[in-house]
């Protein structure tokens, strides 16, 4: 049977001589048409050559693109570290996914190539104990085309084993060991290019599996990142190479961490699922594939680490964290994991394709953590011992090399803070995941005592603080974040009583200003529309009660096409409305905002002085309820329990499937906070102020606690300020994206002069240093500030151009935003010479650099793409690290006093020194092209990778499409 | 033999064609479709495009007007596992929209299709000539937020959305996943910014059968569409919709239509169907297609299908445009039928499509 008569199976065969002709007649028009449309093809060519403009580009460098756009992975890294119990799930799974619709492709390329290499033993004499070893590796962008290499490497023993049923509910055992590593590092193509010229052959060959890596990058999409498995020997090495001694140190780049912990903890999780009546679980069992699990686990859990991080070529920082917890959680989830694309390949399970209605998160738990920092200049032998003893664990020696350093002796050792943080800290989170939806909602919450030792002494801080942190992620748009922290900060004189042991707080009796609350917003979206922009823009003005009346207003939809979509669609086809769109907000670009407030000890105290009726008032009006009502006592009072219970049994329960509603809330969020206010004025220690402190920010609604609050203080001493980041992106109309573009930078600040900074704060910025988030190398770096692209007429080969001696470094310095415009200049006439040599033309690109030493030969890192509409492929043509002789007869002034050089590369033909992969000949280019270029001087230290985008076609320059 | 040979030349001349007009670069740039209007804007043809904005002029000197257009496509389509299934199918299109006032229209679209067997030589009608749509409507999509419909017409369900040559919709698959109603009812609302409701009640529905459409059925159905358009890579559509058929037949699914800046079309669209008394528990069909814009020389067509029980397809393809008037049409396909393991093949196809 053929194919169709199996979709056709009624269709008859009847004979007909005349349909012969008919065929023979509708074939040859085939031909014909085909014919004809190729010769008028063919015929209308030399046209084309008529119709472009030659032009050459400059792009200077407020116009040159970064490609590498992804910020949000910040905040995936940082959690390895935060919770490194969590450490590769999170970052591997969640920040993976957090992409637009063409990082969905990313997403699953990413969790094709995860390697993650567990082994798991049973061991014969101890059963259900299992010893894993894990090596993996993950792979982050920065904003400047740099990315953030972390190699994990871990190795330990794990026992599960049931101790016994407590009736029907099965009690078990968990205990986890485990030894970390990690190996974290910059990388960026240049980098990973221009080993070709210091490694040995061998070990380049190996770093790219035989050169079946440069293969796939030419072959597989963009999202695919050869980083991802470039160097598999350090890979490996990563639980070898701990910095144990000073020499060791050489060998690490400058601006990465290595860094080992031990972790262990012992939990004991009950499955509460059992408890369920037995129709419940009789229904759950029919529901196939779909999971439940309502396990609830008491644990104990600890972490020392250890990190170093080389911050110049001599100096290096040691930092020591340790973590203990001991507490409980619970976790209900419901739902079920699919697997896509699972049939493709027996080697490839497929990618996971969660659907969960609900994944609720709830721990509580007693946390110690201390934190230690100390800094070695290893040129100094005494620096050097003392490094060796303290990477082992022993610090005694480093802090008696700190001591003689303050009496004067030259030891190169330097102890910068002490931290102990003793706090009760929550955390939960709830989400709803449909793979292409998900919405999450996190709040941590801790209450403690820091207490700082640094080189001016001892102090102690009691501190509240809890973050709130809501991210709506959908596959066509990626994340949005609106993240607050609520922060309270009091400074303390701890007070020993007769019994050592036994001791109080009181404020400092010099301080009269000893309490600080400070609230901030963030709020980070990559794909902003003029809609969003509007309610963003509401959020940060409520927020901080400031006017933006310089911030641009940009219209919500364009009126232009919304006009033209009006005359084209009053006479559709109604039956094809479903393929007309309507016209849909302004996309304008990437978003960012950071919003901070601040209260004084003095503004507090005015706020809780106010009447009740006014900060019901207040609340009110940033509940977006009826003010006159609320702001009345006799109105109040007819709210009646049982009218707010009743609200309340209804919203209840849609809180752990993260759905809430202000207006329900409000009357408890509103009469908590005000009784907490009334308790902070009240409370006489510094003890009980922190525990109403804790009370007030405990809020699902801390961005309406703000507004209240600044509703009833008196606003010209409470310093707020806003931050604004955009970077336009998109179609929109020239002036549109003018308007959002002037938000960059844009700094909105209030009268009232800033808080002083706290010595614990400035700890704490010095820990960060070791977040992977602020991962930088360090020293001077190259920058492009202006690109030429021209068509030239090719001629015979150049000579080399000499190299030049002499030599400056110079600081890096922005270029003035009134010389940042494109300069578009007509080009020459192709030539009508006959001479085939002439008639072709190359594409020359002409740099300027800043901050490149003369007498260096220039590294510069190229890759050429083909830019079609379809981005399924990356369609590489050439990508190679090129080294350039800087043109002497084009310095200018500025070269001479060392501040920019010239370098000039030709892309194609026989002159360029680009060559194709396959072939090793020189590249010809044609079409829409996209060149990616980083300078470097040392192959090191690189440039921010630029972004080039334009066409080339018949030996002429056009613009981007 | 002969039909070897001709398959022969058809790639060897695709191929052709598409290495020269490589080589030749972007030389012509033809116009998708002219608008054409005549008698003051009153008969419009090809985009149907008002000349004014019909929110700020006046009633009177937009309406009445007439919209027409319609194409012809004849397509040649070749299997590479049976040299016996080699066809020649002509389709033809017409449509004419008749704007009384902004609050009434009537639209009428008919059909004609033909199919012709190239090794047998034989004429095989599949449906000869039938009205698809006859409908009033009242109220006008640009202007008002409610709208209702009364008449034949497709039943508000699905996206539908077609890239490849007629030749592969009519001739290969998922004519289950479609109907045909001939009198319906049908009432939305659209906001005019991003949300559009569609309801609709039907009588008569005429179910597509393997290859036609029943003309004997007095089914009657119900069937609901949500859509919403985000800002999303330039603008994108999801639509949510559902179907009951004779109280017991349930279909129902989700599609994404996205059109870029640059007005490539990238269409996802997933549908179940749950039949009442078939052997299979659903029917399932997933169709992902892109399009690229029409303001080139020449656009990309991609197309994958997968209809569960039955096959999945990987189509890609070329539409050449001809300048103002139409395009060479150019698609090939891999099929693989699941009722019959191991049948697979190419599919090839190439054809002209002229649009007015």
């Amino acid at each position: 049977m053929g194919l169709l008569q199996w979709f056709s199976p009624e269709l008859g065969r009847a004979d007909n001589n005349m349909m012969k002709w008919l065929i023979s007649i509708f074939s040859c028009m085939h031909w014909l048409v085909f014919g004809s449309f190729v010769t008028a093809y063919a015929q209308s060519s030399p046209s084309g050559v008529s119709k472009g403009e030659g032009i050459s580009y400059t792009y200077d460098e407020s116009d040159l693109e970064q490609p590498s756009e992804e910020l949000s992975y910040y905040s995936g890294i940082e959690r390895m570290f935060k919770n490194p119990a969590l450490q590769a799930g999170i970052a591997n799974g969640a920040a993976a996914l957090d992409r637009s619709i063409e990082s969905l492709m990313e997403a699953i390329f990413y969790r094709m190539l995860d390697r993650q290499l567990v082994f798991k033993t049973n061991t014969s004499i101890i059963p259900n104990l299992n010893f894993g070893v894990k090596l993996h590796r993950d792979v982050f962008n920065t904003a400047v085309g740099t990315y953030v290499v972390a190699d994990q490497f871990s190795i330990g023993p794990q026992y599960l084993t049931k101790l016994r049923d407590i009736g029907q509910i099965p009690l078990n055992l968990q205990i986890d060991s485990n030894v970390n590593v990690y190996n974290i590092y910059p990388r960026s193509d240049g980098m990973r290019l221009a080993e070709k010229y210091e490694l040995p052959t061998w070990r380049y060959f190996l770093n790219n599996w035989f050169g079946i890596l440069p293969l796939l990058t030419r072959i597989l999409p963009p999202s695919f990142n050869p980083n991802e498995l470039y160097d598999p020997v350090s890979e490996l090495q990563t639980g070898f190479i701990f910095p144990s001694k000073p020499e060791v140190v050489e060998n690490m780049p400058i601006g990465s961490i290595r860094s080992y912990s031990l972790t262990g903890s012992i939990a004991l999780p009950v499955e509460l699922a059992t408890l369920l009546p037995k129709e419940a679980l009789d229904q759950l069992a029919k529901l196939e594939k779909v999971s439940s699990t309502f396990p609830i686990t008491a644990f104990i859990s600890g972490e020392n680490r250890i990190s170093v991080l080389r911050r110049s070529d001599n100096v290096v920082w040691v930092g020591v964290n340790s973590v203990k917890r001991a507490g409980a959680g619970i976790k209900a989830e419901i739902g079920r994991v699919l697997k896509a694309f699972a049939n493709v390949s027996p080697l490839w399970a497929g990618v996971d394709v969660p659907f969960f209605p609900l994944d609720f998160d709830w721990v509580k738990a007693r946390a110690l953590r201390f934190d230690q920092l100390y800094e070695f200049d290893l040129t100094n032998k005494y620096a050097r011992d003392a490094y060796t003893k303290a990477v082992a664990g022993d610090f005694t020696e480093a802090f008696v090399r700190h001591s003689d350093r303050l009496g004067g002796v030259d030891t190169g050792v330097t102890f910068h803070f002490k931290k102990n943080h003793d706090a009760i800290e929550s955390d939960d989170e709830s989400s709803l995941n449909f793979f292409l939806f998900r919405k999450t909602r996190e709040k941590s919450r801790s209450e403690g005592e820091i207490e700082i030792n640094d080189p001016t002494g001892k102090y102690f801080v009691l501190d509240s603080t809890q973050e709130t942190e809501q991210e709506t992620w959908e596959v066509l748009t990626g994340a949005e974040q609106i993240a607050i922290k609520d922060s309270v900060e009091m400074r303390v004189e701890r007070v020993s009583k007769d019994n050592d042991s036994e001791f109080s707080y009181r404020f400092f009796a010099s301080d009269k200003n000893p309490s600080q609350f400070s609230i901030s917003l963030n709020i980070q979206d990559r794909h902003t529309d003029a809609e969003e922009l509007d309610q963003y823009m509401d959020l940060v003005r409520r927020f901080t009660k400031l006017k933006l009346s310089k911030v641009p207003k940009i219209p919500r939809r364009s009126e232009e096409k919304q006009q033209s979509l009006r005359m084209t669609s009053a006479a559709i086809d109604p039956t094809e409305q479903i393929q007309q769109l309507h016209v849909t907000p302004t996309f304008l670009g990437q978003f960012t905002a950071n919003a901070s407030v601040s209260f004084s000890n003095d503004v507090l105290s005015q706020i809780c002085t106010k009447p009740e009726d006014e900060m019901w008032a207040a609340f009110a009006s940033a509940f977006d309820k009826d003010v006159g009502f609320w702001s009345n006592a006799e109105n109040r009072s007819s709210w009646t329990a049982i009218k707010n219970i009743t609200s309340h049994v209804v919203a209840m329960p849609l809180r752990p499937f993260n759905i809430r509603f202000p207006s329900v809330d409000f009357y408890l969020q509103t009469k908590d906070a005000i009784a907490a206010l009334h308790d902070i004025c009240a409370a006489q220690t510094p003890v009980d102020k922190q525990d109403h402190f804790s009370e007030l920010v405990s809020t699902n609604y801390p961005s309406q606690l703000t507004e209240a609050m600044l509703s009833l203080a008196d606003r010209r001493m409470v310093p707020r300020t806003i931050t604004f980041f955009t970077k336009p992106r998109g179609d929109a109309d020239a002036a549109t994206k003018e308007a959002f573009k002037s938000m960059n930078n844009q700094v909105v600040k209030s009268s009232a002069a800033p808080l002083a900074v706290q010595r614990h704060q400035i700890a704490d910025e010095k820990l960060s240093a070791f977040f992977p988030s602020q991962l930088r190398q360090r020293g001077t770096k190259p920058i492009i500030a202006n690109v030429s692209v021209n068509a030239i007429e090719r001629t015979p080969l150049l000579p080399p151009l000499p190299a030049v001696e002499s030599s400056q470094s110079v600081e890096t310095e922005e270029v003035p935003a009134e010389q940042r415009q494109i300069e578009v200049m007509p080009s020459p006439e192709p030539s009508a010479s006959p001479d085939p040599l002439t008639t072709l033309r190359s594409i020359q690109l002409e740099l300027s650099v800043k901050n490149m030493p003369l007498t260096t030969v220039g590294k510069f890192y190229i890759r050429i793409e083909s830019a079609g509409d379809v981005n399924v492929g990356r369609f590489v043509i050439a990508e190679q690290v090129l080294q350039v002789n800087p043109l002497l007869e084009l310095q200018s002034d500025e070269a001479t006093a060392g501040l920019q050089n010239k370098y000039q590369i030709i892309l194609n033909g026989p002159n360029s020194p680009i060559t194709s992969m396959i072939t090793g000949d020189s590249v010809e280019l044609d079409g829409g092209l996209q060149i990616h270029i980083a300078a470097s001087a040392d192959g090191k230290l690189w440039s921010d990778e630029r972004l080039l985008k334009f066409r080339f076609e018949n030996g002429k320059l056009l613009p981007p499409e | 033999m002969q039909i070897r040979r001709i398959q022969f030349w058809t790639v060897a001349c695709a191929a052709a064609f598409v290495l020269c007009s490589h080589a030749m670069g972007a030389a012509v740039r033809p116009k998708r479709i002219a608008q054409t209007e005549f008698f003051g804007g009153r008969f419009l043809w090809g985009d149907c495009r008002l000349t004014q904005d019909p929110e700020t002029t006046p009633t009177w000197s937009l309406w009445p007007f007439l919209c027409f257009k319609g194409h012809a496509s004849s397509t040649s389509l070749f299997n590479s596992s049976n040299a016996d299934e080699s066809f020649l199918g002509s389709h033809l299109v017409g449509y004419l929209g008749t704007h009384f006032h902004p609050l009434v229209s009537w639209h009428v679209q008919g059909t004609r299709r033909k199919y012709l067997d190239l090794l047998n030589s034989s004429f095989e009608t599949i449906d000869g000539r039938h009205v698809e749509k006859n409908f009033i409507r009242f109220g006008n999509s640009a202007l008002h937020h409610v709208r209702a419909d009364i008449g034949a017409m497709p039943m508000p369900y699905g996206l539908n959305e077609q890239v490849l040559p007629q030749i592969f919709y009519e001739q290969l698959k998922n004519s289950r996943y479609w109907t045909g109603p001939r009198h319906v009812a049908k009432l939305e609302y659209d906001n005019l910014f991003d949300t559009t409701l569609e309801l609709a009640v039907a009588q008569d529905v005429l179910p597509w059968t393997q290859t036609e459409i029943r003309r004997d059925s007095n089914d009657h159905a119900r069937s609901a569409r949500l859509s919403h358009d985000l800002a999303a890579l330039g603008g994108t559509r999801i639509s949510l919709f559902a179907m009951e058929l004779r109280d017991t037949d349930l279909r129902y699914g989700a599609s994404i239509l996205n059109v870029s800046s640059k007005g490539a079309t990238t269409a996802l669209e997933w549908q179940r169907l749950i039949p009442e008394d078939e052997g299979v528990s659903f029917y399932q069909l997933f169709r992902l297609n892109f399009a690229g814009p029409y303001d080139r020389e020449m656009r990309a067509i991609v197309e994958y299908e997968d209809s569960r029980h039955d096959y999945w397809m990987l189509s890609m393809g070329s539409d050449f445009f001809l300048p103002d008037y139409g395009a060479f049409r150019f698609a090939g396909s891999y099929y693989s039928i699941r009722k019959w393991a191991y049948y697979s093949g190419f599919l090839l196809s190439l054809g002209v499509q002229i649009t007015i």
